[in-house]
């Protein structure tokens, strides 16, 4: 018996192995620009030799409305991933069943399918630091709000959930000694573990990577489509059809157009790209770009979703501004006297101030956080360079900041 | 030897084929046609595409009235905005004219830091001489938050520079570096104040000396003329034409001008000045009210309602502080004295003093309405026409201030 289950044991082991060899998932093409969202669903579901189970949604005004997404032999989850954000539904695929099926993104969170512990000392004992020498104080008459007070590791687990919006697509994470702690999928605890590296060593998100790349791949395109007032619909899909790169629209610039009668005065030219295009676009419609899973994605979100942002050291900048804010003090009490210094004034929050403040005059909101000498610039890549510009108007240089 | 001459005229082709491709003057005449009109033409002229995403063709649709012949390029933006009243920038990188809304952050906006440690040290450095000393909050009361010099700079900044009907101008401040978001126009002139602000002699901003220069111009012009049932726009045209300068009535006045029709008969020949004065005269007994400037050498007309004086004078009063130091300290009396006097200019209120006194003289002139008076440390500004200018001028040197030496 002994022998027959010594021998079993190593064809159950190829056994498994064999189950967990990822198999490669399936690929779509999603050429919808515009298309109504059930038979969007409905050619998915073709493509993919799913059944379309509608169920509550059938029939409902939500599924007559337009998504647009154009992106050619991706993944089958990545391709319902868009649909979803474009269509403001979830679509949830199921292999086993073999269906494609809906239901709300405030619904029922899908159940997290990892846990990861995230040892954040070196992040919080540097946080500490410059606790000690920037940390807010009594301003005059004026007590800094100490309602809140927290650690060094629920200030990083704070900043880590503002700069990723976990909180809104799934449970916080917990912040105990040294540890962060979180449940979340596998997507998410790998956003999670990139930022926590980035705020260690600064530098630029992966999603950051691939929206300069997919910007890069816009300004090589380049057609002529002009007129007095476009369509809008028609100037996007002029815009994208030839991308090689998918695309998406959210659902949140989706449901704020109007694809058959919004025009637009923005001219694609032979003699500028349509990247330059798109950027005006942008402007006009006031919409945002940036890249989420390797796809462009236009959207009015507040950068909800997004991982794409670049983390700057500005420790360098801090200890010079130091300097100078002692050089402004003025003797005694004296009417438009000044008795500050860069920590009264808020210690990072002065560049932070400085940048969300001159970013919003050229037209850009992006979302900004810092955690100690760390900034945080979420945004797409003309946002994440236009910061860099400000900050190095401000006497950041890159090349002095502490590796 | 002969492929090199054929070479040469290729490229001497070549080049006269690149200027024609961005022509570097333009004529811009428009007798009340629209917003729109002016911008087609000019866009034209230039080989460049119009975009005003924001601006409503309503918006766009009130009289231009604007005579500037053989502009060049770098003035086209300037001079289109004062017509249509709101921001107009040419960006070469696309090659377009870019129309926004007043206050919208600037289309081809690039940002600057600028270091003020100097002026900021002579910030604290004046605090420390003269500066009041702070009143103690009431109780209840929280202090005012202190401000940093170089914030106090950027104040001074933001109200020199505003313009109403141009772009976002949002300064910040982070230690002694003050950023700003502007197109070039506007960084040019944060530079300009600044170094005004920093030369020891003070003195006058280009808009300042543009007007007078324009001024100059009508005053050596000769004028006669017998104009009947004519616009308003049609007469200053005819005056800024005798003159040789330019014209552009901003968009509230230009539709009054356009509307309005006066005989203005100019007998014997007066000089093109005295007739806009003689002008302006009339205009004012029919309760009209408007200000004069000049842009880019073109005159400029608004109603007083929009302030369109840009220019300004910075005088350095460092002289003058120390000698009313002196003054406050001659006339301190022995303490507690009924009638008595036991301060000095520190509780006087520094420069404060001198400006009080300034606005004070300014308001009673009838040449400086509207004028604006600011200090920073021991620099005063005035800004207003060069009238205006004029009458500061005279009311400081009353007061004991001496022009700088040249």
């Amino acid at each position: 018996m002994r022998r027959f289950l010594l021998c079993l044991a190593p064809i159950l082991l190829v056994c498994v192995n064999a189950g967990a060899e990822p198999k490669e998932e399936r690929k779509v093409n999603c050429v919808y620009p515009g298309e109504v969202f059930q038979n969007a669903l409905g050619d998915f579901a073709t493509q993919l030799g799913y059944t379309l189970e509608l169920g509550e949604y059938e029939d409902t005004w939500e599924l007559e409305q337009p998504i647009w997404v154009h992106a050619k032999g991706v993944p089958a989850t990545r391709a319902a991933e868009m649909i979803s954000a474009s269509g403001g539904l979830r679509v949830d695929l199921s292999a086993t069943a073999r269906t494609i099926s809906l239901s709300e993104f405030d619904d029922d969170r899908l159940p997290a399918t990892e846990v990861r512990s995230f040892k954040v000392e070196k992040l919080v004992r540097e946080f500490l630091g410059y606790q000690k020498r920037y940390g807010r104080v009594r301003v005059g008459e004026e007590a800094p709000d100490l309602t809140y007070r927290p650690s060094g590791t629920e200030e990083l687990r704070d900043a880590v959930e503002e700069i990723l919006r976990l909180t809104e697509t799934g449970g916080g994470g917990s912040a105990l000694g040294m540890r962060l702690v979180y449940s979340r999928d596998a997507t998410d605890i790998a956003k999670i573990a990139e930022l926590l590296k980035l705020l260690e060593a600064p530098g630029e998100s992966e999603a950051l990577r691939q929206d300069r790349d997919n910007r890069a791949h816009m300004q090589s395109l380049r057609s002529e489509f002009a007129g007095a007032d476009q369509l809008v619909s028609a100037v996007l899909w002029q815009l994208f059809k030839d991308a090689r790169i998918p695309v998406y629209i959210d659902h949140s610039v989706i449901e704020a157009l109007d694809f058959e009668y919004d025009t637009t005065r923005v001219p694609l030219r032979k003699d500028r790209t349509h990247y330059d295009a798109l950027v005006e676009l942008a402007r006009e419609q006031e919409f945002s770009v940036d890249s989420v899973n390797g796809a462009l994605r236009l959207h009015s979100l507040d950068w909800m979703g997004s991982a794409s942002y670049r983390v700057y050291d500005v420790s360098g900048l801090l200890a010079e501004l130091e300097t100078e804010y002692a050089a402004l003090k003025t003797d005694g009490s004296l009417e438009e006297g000044y008795r500050g210094d860069l920590r009264t004034e808020g210690g990072v929050e002065v560049v932070v101030n400085a940048l969300e403040q001159q970013l919003d005059n050229a037209g850009h909101a992006p979302l900004i956080r810092a955690y100690g000498s760390r900034i945080v610039v979420v945004g797409g890549i003309d946002i994440v360079d236009r910061a860099g510009s400000i900050l190095t108007a401000l006497g950041w240089n890159e090349g002095k900041e502490p590796k | 030897m002969r492929t090199l001459a054929v070479l040469a005229i290729l490229g001497a082709l070549a080049i006269c084929t690149t200027a024609q491709d961005a022509p570097s003057t333009v004529d811009m005449t428009q007798y009340g046609g629209s917003g729109q009109e002016l911008l087609a033409v000019t866009a034209e002229s230039l080989e460049l595409k119009v975009t005003s995403p924001l601006i409503s063709e309503d918006d766009l649709s009130g009289p231009c009235w604007i005579i500037s012949r053989g502009t060049p390029r770098a003035n086209v933006s300037e001079l289109l905005s004062v017509a249509l009243g709101c921001p107009v920038a040419i960006d070469e990188a696309t090659n377009r004219l870019l129309v926004s809304l007043p206050q919208a952050s600037a289309p081809t906006g690039t940002v600057k830091g600028y270091d003020v440690s100097v002026l900021a040290g002579r910030f604290v450095e004046y605090v420390n001489s003269y500066g009041q000393t702070r009143a103690k909050p009431g109780p209840g009361e929280n202090a005012g938050r202190e401000q940093t010099a170089a914030q106090h700079l950027a104040d001074l900044l933001s109200d020199l520079l505003f313009e109403s009907r141009g772009a976002l101008f949002d300064p910040s401040v982070v230690g002694d570096r003050v950023l700003v978001t502007a197109d070039v126009r506007s960084h040019a002139r944060v530079r300009e104040a600044l170094d005004l602000l920093m030369s020891e002699a003070g003195g006058e901003s280009a808009a300042m000396k543009d007007e007078r220069a324009v001024a100059d111009k009508l005053k050596q012009a000769k004028f006669s003329g017998e104009l009947e049932g004519t616009p308003v726009a049609s007469v200053i045209a005819a005056i800024c034409d005798a003159a040789g300068v330019g014209m552009v009535l901003a968009p509230v006045f230009a539709e009054s001008a356009g509307d309005s029709h006066i005989d203005f008969s100019v007998e014997e020949e007066i000089t093109a000045w005295q007739a806009v004065e003689l002008l302006f005269h009339r205009l004012e007994e029919e309760d009209w009210s408007f200000d004069f400037t000049s842009r880019c050498g073109a005159v400029v007309i608004e109603n007083t309602a929009h302030d369109i004086h840009i220019g300004y004078r910075v005088y350095d009063v460092g002289g003058l502080l120390k000698k009313l130091n002196a003054s406050y300290q001659r006339q301190k009396t022995a303490p507690g004295k009924a009638d008595g006097f036991e301060g000095d200019l520190r509780d006087a209120g520094g420069v404060d003093v001198i400006v009080d006194a300034l606005e004070t003289q300014l308001e009673a002139s009838d040449r400086a309405f509207g004028a604006d008076v600011y200090a920073y440390a021991g620099r005063v500004v005035v800004r207003g026409g060069h009238r205006a200018v004029d009458a500061a001028t005279s009311i400081l040197e009353e007061m004991g201030w001496e022009p700088p030496k040249d």
